[in-house]
């Protein structure tokens, strides 16, 4: 699998709500935390948009990790999108496992705008452990 | 008649004064509904108290996230003027015309240029206490006032010049330099020091530092060392600051010209350096061989090396400056032949004489002036002293001949000077030197005779009794008779200095006077033109630092001169008042550090230098002892940084009137200061802190990021006790005596918060009564109970500390004993306070405040002042929570709006754009433009790198960076460049969309581009920032980003907003207060309204009601208010009427009534009625019950048949002598979990009847919790005071009724106080029954799908933003039907409502569409998901039997998108293929 000199470096993508989990990034920003970089945002304007589609066809493009990071529960700004969310999430980590890609490299996140910190350390976390797993099984070697 | 007056212009727009949610909200409702608003704050942000939340109750959500969207629209909104650091200076005019005048304080950054990207803050040394934090953590002097600050600019907080620099002579910024040292800049510091101090590494030394004596630190322990620290930064700073001023010296434009300065010491080389600079040819004449004067050749070099006068003295030569060596004017050069070659002259010649002693013996050898041998040493001259000398003099020189004398070998160096130790002219640290090498000191004596033969063998000296006389002036008197002689080899005499003006012996012209050259003292200009004259020669003896002044004073005025200006103008300020320290300054106990020093015996062996100076860390540790007097220290960091230039430290403050119809003041309110309830130890007990701070400690933001530690020692408190009611409720001690409203509320919340935080804290909250009086606000104490807070009905009176573990304790009386108990962390819950500038506002705008210091409004009309035009919102008008004070807000603008809707959309111009280009069947040309952010992306990211990589992208045509792609020089190239390569997308890759977008989005729209052929890549919020370490993966990333936005923005689509047509009526359900007041506000700004009935008579439930706690008269209002709305030309009322049928959207809704006949109910007429919102206020009733025998003795009645025969005059005084009343009956327990809020009004109120009507009556009211809420607490306090019992009652104990036999209704209550039961036989039991909704409320609910909540009231958009709104666009909801409240709270929600309705009312069109889902009916099966996913009803199935989503109704969310199983619903701008495509980016080109 790839050059064996240079340490995995994993691709995630995380779609973020911009109410809240886009604005705790941009918070993270100006407190000047650092994470690692392998996170690349995807702005909605709600976790309740997420389609499985579209988290099922990351993986395929080659994501190793992806996670969903709307609001606190009870605090979507959409009043309920990010318990759709949370479902059509749970659905299609059950469609990972099921397809041998692994559920655990989805996730969904809650966390209010001004929860900076929080941002910085689910980025942290979620790569630490998408490290940990490996790269993503579809990819083909060399890709 | 006088028909001729004329009728008031009125004009569009108004002022609102506030920025917190009460001020956006009004400005919002203003600006949405036609009028220009000018939002004026005090606050370098808008955003208010609320800002400082972490979360918000009852719904624990993050405050942040509810504001940071509204303040983005109050910033954006185009028809709201934004004016932050500003004040309202003066109102004048009346209603509909007021001229206002606007005062606007400098931030000292221009904000049209400052980028947020915080290079300012990184550099700036100066820290102070955060008081965004309460104080806790530190804040730089350049700041955002929070990270979420809107607008996102930066401002500098300045007081004013600190002492040391307004004390110094020279003007030198001490602040400046100390606070870089303190941050280990030594060469900024240095270059800091030159501003105004050529010579740091001199005056370092030997400066008598004024600067110290003023320093503020003093008050303290002592100041701070802050000449010792100018020391520090030329030994630390020199190299680097000389690299720095070779690669920064740039020569200004050459004059021609020329200036002769005669005298190289520090006044004429400050000079000299200063026109230089200027570009004047300047020359230097000196008697010397090189420059420097007095610092060369008078101060011995133990206390000045050599090298450092040489370095500091050729720094100044470098400038390009002729120095002329060995040339006495005079001897060498006549001035004449001066003024003849030079435009201009400045004598700075000096002192040069000794003064001499005209005594007997004076002619002996061995007797030496002072300043010749100090001269003589100094350049190297072989000087012989004898084994035994003595120094005749007092003062500085003596101290430095003497000491020299000691270093050329003297064994015996005796000082004889006239005054008394303390009165020597020496610097005190002189003499204590000069001491301790050994030197012997006789004071007060005076030289009588020089005794010897050729050469001199002793002094006589005799007694000197008195050297000033009572003027102070130098006068001596000796005794002759008491003498003493000191035998001497080597006298020196150093008694003064004089100036030598021999070569003024020619008839210069030149006006002499004491022995000086007379100046002007402002300009220093002889009466000889073109001649001037600076330093000592012109005001005798001074210091180095006062000659570095009047160099360049004098240099000033060459300059001026040569440049013909007026040479007075502007110089002739007076001196500032001195200012103090920063106010709660408390300063660390560091002591300033000694420098270090060569031991004494040591140091006169030779003329090494005694002084050793500080280390660099030293220097840093004494540095940090200042206390920022000025907070900005001006120091210039942030203006050399800002790559924008945005950096402005010259501005000034600013003035700008403005006419306005109406204005409305919401300046919110200030927290109790809880030093002054000191019995809670705060400021005392580390572990004692105000609700805000621990609302600080719970956020994320805050001085802990979110975690809850104690201050002591950082620990997680787990015993954490809240005090309730401190500075509220108080009638003796420094607080106030209303209630604060608010306070139960936050405490709960913050338990609860906590112990989300860490379930190991155990929050304890002491309470008098549990005032959780709102909506929902009962469930919400009930949840935190379960959750593990504990409530405790206790007053506390003290707390103490435990000084070993800082663990408090409080005792309180549990009902039955005393409890001692101990707590980590005591949390106060502070009062809250009338505004600051709450008595100012008052005065300015002439309305009139309540004894507390609240704006005093009428009970009926809640938001007026006592003055017409002028309204007010939020907590100005007393304590009150968010909801209240957005609804308040709402009724301001409401009120304000009403006043002027003839000049409605007069001063609010719609933008013009250039025709939109249709691009939809080009093929896509991007344009990728990539902002370096100055360095903030381009420090880290590789900006060329990822301009390069975006040039090779699919379809892309263009790609540049940028040093700011938001500046407006950018934003037109953008522009430009649109129309020149025909680009029909752009991405711009810079910061984040939340605060940007907007921006790119309008440059496209101006471009003749829909908006929406937009993406933008956030590089540096979420890329340079966050992976600062890792630039090679930050710009892999930031290329990831670009190529992602570039697939998306390809596959992006015009979309067009469609303007749907709104009809200009409101239909108004429910003809009570609230509805009729919504109708008659809403009529009265022009638009029709209809009122529906189900009723035969208007009034709803107030029509049972008959006086209020103040004392109005219900009735007579409510016949007044029915009286307005039936005769009102715009309100059509149908009574007796019922809704039938419901359609449409907001803007134009149908809505289909039917009505009964009077009197024959059945027979009914329908009609169809058309409008554009709707307004549901379908009240209340009272609740029955069948408890405490109500129905079954007539002694038992509810309050309101209480409040009636009151009223009426039926109450039977006599018969009734014992009244009991019962709270809470029915409420707050069972099937009715929610509190009434208006029952303990409506029983204090009739107990004061009564008591009024008897004051022998005996009342007992029984209790659960009194909520007296606001200033209604002045009620129950007065109630208390005639004599009413109040006995709290527990709902596990509650009072029971019996029957006796003998007819006595008898009832028995526990009595907490004595723990005892009690018996009491009242005349009259009087029940408080408390409000439900109204019957049928349901059905009305399903017709209209609006939301009930479980106690059949209307659930609101949001609990704490939207409590007006349904989340069904165009229907708005007041009064009880939202839940149970006073009048003028229903007439409050109800002004408010109609704020709401006239925003959409007030536009002719809707524009719809944009980012909302759209249905594609060939692939919808009707399967209903969207239908009952979508958070607000839209979705329905039409005729064709498909989904149909409604664009006017849809919010965006894309739920219905989501969750669509046949993948029908899309939501535009966030398709499938869009978000698909986006991914895609992120692997490979698409």
């Amino acid at each position: 699998m790839g050059n064996s000199s240079t340490p995995f470096e994993p691709k995630i993508i995380a779609f973020c709500c911009y109410y809240c989990a886009y604005a705790a990034a941009d918070l993270a920003g100006s407190m000047r935390l650092q994470y690692p970089a392998n996170v690349r945002l995807i702005e909605m304007p709600c976790t309740g948009k997420t389609d499985v589609r579209v988290l099922l066809e990351a993986f395929e493009n080659g994501a190793d990790g992806v996670y969903v990071a709307g609001c606190l529960e009870g605090d979507c700004h959409f009043l309920k999108g990010n318990i759709r969310a949370k479902k059509r999430v749970q659905y299609a980590k059950r469609l990972l496992d099921e397809i041998g890609i692994g559920g655990e490299r989805l996730e969904m996140f809650n966390l209010s705008g001004s929860m900076g910190p929080r941002f910085a350390e689910i980025a942290q976390e979620f790569t630490e452990k998408i490290r940990k797993l490996g790269p993503n099984p579809l990819k083909k070697p060399n890709a | 008649m006088q028909e001729l007056k004329e009728k008031p212009e009125v004009t569009g727009s108004v002022l609102v004064v506030g920025g917190g949610i009460a001020g956006m909200q009004a400005s919002l409702e203003l600006a949405n509904a036609g009028y220009l608003v000018h939002l004026v704050t005090e606050a370098p942000s808008i955003g208010g108290k609320m800002a400082q939340l972490d979360k918000t109750f009852p719904t624990n959500e993050c405050a942040m996230c509810l504001l940071g969207p509204r303040m983005t629209d109050t910033l954006n909104h185009p028809n709201i003027r934004l004016y932050t650091c500003s004040s309202v200076e003066k109102v004048e005019g009346q209603k509909g015309h007021f001229r206002v005048r606007i005062r606007q304080r400098p931030r000292y950054i221009n904000i049209d240029e400052c980028t947020a990207c915080g290079d300012c803050e990184q550099v700036c040394p100066v820290r102070v206490p955060n008081a965004f934090n309460e104080g806790r953590g530190e804040r730089k002097a350049v700041y955002k006032l929070f990270p979420q600050a809107v607008p996102n600019k930066y401002l500098i907080e300045k007081r004013g010049i600190p002492p040391c620099r307004s004390t110094c002579p020279a003007g030198t910024n001490a602040q400046g330099y100390v606070a870089l040292i303190s941050q280990g800049k030594f060469a900024e510091a240095l270059e800091v020091v030159r501003r105004r101090m050529p010579f740091a590494g001199i005056c370092g030394r030997i400066c008598h530092h004024p600067c110290e004596t003023e320093c503020n630190r003093g008050q303290f322990d002592e100041p701070v060392a802050i000449a010792w620290l100018k020391r520090a930064a030329y030994d630390y700073g020199w190299e680097e600051a000389q690299e720095k001023e070779k690669e920064s010296y740039r020569p200004r434009q050459a004059r021609p010209e020329k200036v002769a300065i005669v005298g190289a010491g520090p006044a004429g080389l400050t000079a000299a350096q200063d026109l230089a600079l200027e570009g004047f040819q300047v020359t230097i004449y000196d008697a010397l061989p090189s420059p420097g004067g007095m610092l060369r050749a008078g101060i011995p070099r133990y206390r000045l090396p050599l090298e450092v006068v040489e370095r500091e003295t050729q720094r100044i030569l470098n400038l390009g400056i002729r120095f002329v060596s060995n040339t006495r004017l005079g001897k060498d050069i006549t001035l004449e032949e001066l003024r003849s070659q030079y435009q201009a002259v400045i004598l700075a010649v000096g002192l040069q004489k000794s003064r001499l002693l005209n005594i007997p013996g004076a002619e002996l050898k061995g007797i030496l002036p002072g300043l010749d041998f100090l001269r003589q040493v100094a350049q190297g001259e072989k000087v012989k002293v004898g084994r035994r000398v003595v120094v005749i003099g007092g003062g500085n020189v003596a101290m430095d001949v003497a000491r020299t004398a000691r270093r050329l070998g003297a064994e015996e160096v005796h000082v004889a000077c006239l005054e008394s130790r303390k009165e020597m002219p020496a610097h005190s640290w002189e003499i204590e030197e000069a001491l301790e090498e050994g030197i012997i000191l006789h004071n007060s004596w005076g030289p009588k005779r020089f005794l010897g033969g050729s050469e001199v063998e002793a002094v006589e000296l005799m007694q000197c009794t008195r050297v000033f006389d009572e003027e102070g002036r130098f006068n001596p008197q000796y005794n002759p008779e008491v003498t003493t002689t000191i035998p001497a080899d080597t006298v020196i005499v150093a008694i003064g200095q004089a100036a030598d003006l021999s070569f003024l012996s020619e008839p210069s012209g030149i006006r002499t006077a004491k022995g000086l050259i007379a100046v002007d003292p402002v300009t220093l200009a002889t009466d000889v033109p073109g001649v001037f004259a600076c330093g000592d020669v012109v005001r005798g003896p001074s210091s180095v630092v006062e000659a570095v002044a009047s160099g360049h004073e004098v240099a000033e005025t060459v300059k001026r001169y040569l440049n013909r200006q007026d040479l007075k103008e502007g110089r002739e300020t007076p001196r500032q008042e001195k200012l103090g320290p920063p106010d709660n300054v408390i300063p660390f106990p560091v002591r300033r550090l000694k420098q270090r020093m060569a031991p004494p015996e040591e140091r006169v062996q030779d003329f090494r230098e005694v002084y050793l100076g500080y280390t660099p860390e030293m220097a840093q540790e004494e540095a940090r002892r200042c206390l920022n007097c000025g907070i900005c220290s001006e120091c210039l960091q942030c203006e050399a940084v800002c790559q924008k230039k945005a950096v402005e430290h010259w501005q000034t403050e600013k003035y700008e009137d403005l006419t306005v119809g109406s204005i409305i003041l919401a300046p919110g309110f200030e927290l109790f200061d809880a030093k002054l309830a000191g019995e809670y130890g705060y400021g005392y007990y580390d572990n004692v802190v105000t609700s805000m701070e621990f609302e600080r400690f719970l956020s994320s933001t805050g001085p802990t990021q979110g975690h809850v530690e104690r201050p002591s020692d950082g620990k997680v408190p787990e015993r954490i006790a809240f005090i309730q009611c401190v500075g509220s409720r108080d009638c003796e001690g420094e607080g106030s005596p209303y209630c604060s409203a608010i306070c139960c509320m936050y405490s709960t919340k913050e338990a609860i918060i906590a112990r989300e935080h860490d379930s190991r804290i155990k929050p304890t909250i002491f309470y008098l009564d549990m005032r959780s009086y709102g909506k929902n606000f009962d469930k919400y104490v009930e949840a935190a109970k379960q959750a593990g807070v504990r409530y405790v009905r206790a007053m506390i009176s003290r707390v103490e500390e435990d000084p070993v573990t800082k663990n408090l304790i409080i005792q309180y009386f549990d009902g039955e004993k005393i409890v001692r108990e101990e707590f980590e962390l005591v949390v106060l819950a502070v009062g809250v306070r009338p505004p600051q500038e709450a008595a100012r506002l008052a005065e300015i705008c002439g309305i009139e405040l309540n004894p507390y210091g609240f704006a005093r409004t009428p009970e009926w009309q809640p938001v007026a002042t006592t003055k017409e035009g002028i309204y007010v919102a939020g907590a100005f008008q007393g304590p009150r929570d968010i909801p209240e004070t957005v609804v308040n807000a709402s009724a301001a603008a409401a009120c304000a709006g009403r006043d002027l809707a003839p000049a409605r959309n007069t001063l609010v111009r719609p933008k013009e754009y250039p025709p939109e280009r249709d691009v939809s069947s080009e093929e896509p040309r991007v344009g990728v433009f990539i902002c370096h952010c100055g360095i903030n992306i381009a420090g880290v990211v590789d900006v060329p790198a990822v301009v390069e990589f975006a040039r090779k992208l699919p379809y892309v045509v263009y790609a540049e960076n940028n040093l700011y792609t938001c500046s407006q020089d950018t934003l037109k190239k953008i522009k430009d460049i649109i129309q020149e390569h025909r680009l029909n997308r752009v991405v711009v890759a810079s910061c984040t969309i939340r605060t940007h977008q907007p921006l790119f989005r309008e440059t496209l729209r101006e471009a003749g581009l829909n908006p929406f052929y937009f993406e933008m890549a956030n590089i540096r919020d979420q890329c340079s920032w966050v992976h600062r370490q890792e630039a090679e993966k930050a710009t892999e990333k930031a290329k990831d980003l670009v190529r992602m936005a570039v697939a998306k923005v390809i596959k992006h689509e015009a979309l067009h907003l469609q303007p749907v047509p709104v009809v200009h009526a409101a239909l108004v359900i429910g003809g009570g207060v609230a509805g009729l007041t919504a109708a008659l506000t809403i009529a009265d700004q022009g638009y029709d309204v209809y009122v529906v009935e189900r009723e035969e008579e208007l009034g709803g439930y107030a029509r049972n009601l008959r006086f209020t706690l103040e004392g109005n008269d219900i009735q007579a209002f409510l016949k007044d208010l029915i009286e307005r709305a039936k005769s009102h030309p715009r309100i059509k009322i149908y009574t007796s009427a019922q809704i039938e049928e419901f359609g449409g959207h907001q803007g134009h809704f149908v809505t289909t009534i039917s009505q009964g006949a009077p009197g024959r109910e059945h027979i009914r007429r329908t009609l169809k009625l058309e409008h554009g919102v709707i307004i549901v206020a379908t009240g209340i009733r009272e609740a029955s019950t069948s408890e405490y025998g109500l129905g079954q003795d007539p002694r038992v009645i509810t309050n309101t048949q209480l409040e009636q025969e009151l009223a009426d005059g039926s109450f039977d005084i006599q018969a009734h002598k014992e009244i009991v009343f019962i709270q809470c009956v029915g409420s707050r327990e069972g099937e009715r979990l929610y509190c009434s809020r208006t029952c303990c009004a409506q029983s204090l109120k009739n107990a004061l009847k009564i008591k009024e009507l008897n004051p022998e009556a005996k009342i007992y009211i029984l209790y659960r919790d009194m909520r007296a809420y606001g200033f209604m607490e002045d009620y129950y306090r007065k109630a208390r005071e005639v004599g009413i019992t109040f006995i709290p009652y527990d709902l596990a104990a509650k009072p029971v009724i019996r029957q006796r036999e003998i007819g006595l209704l008898e009832i028995e209550v526990k009595d907490p106080s004595s723990g005892k039961d009690l018996v009491l036989w009242p005349d009259r039991i009087v029940l408080a029954l408390g409000a439900v909704a109204p019957e049928g409320i349901q059905g009305l609910a399903t017709l209209f799908k609006l939301p009930l909540n479980e106690d059949g009231f209307f659930v609101e958009t949001h609990a704490k933003l939207a409590p007006i709104d349904f989340p069904s666009a165009g229907i708005f909801l007041c009064g009880a039907a939202h839940s149970p409240k006073s009048i003028s709270e229903a007439i409050a929600q109800a002004q408010g409502a109609a704020a709401r309705a006239c925003t959409i009312l007030a536009k002719d069109h809707l524009l719809v569409g944009g980012v909302v889902a759209v249905v594609d009916e060939n692939k919808c099966a009707a399967c209903l998901t969207c239908v009952r996913v979508c958070p607000y009803s839209v979705p329905r199935i039409n005729e064709r039997n498909v989904a149909e989503i409604n664009p006017v109704q849809c919010q965006g969310c894309g739920t219905c998108a989501g969750e669509c199983p046949a993948k029908a619903i899309q939501l535009q701008h966030y398709k499938d293929s869009q978000l698909l495509a986006k991914v895609a980016g992120l692997f490979r080109e698409v």
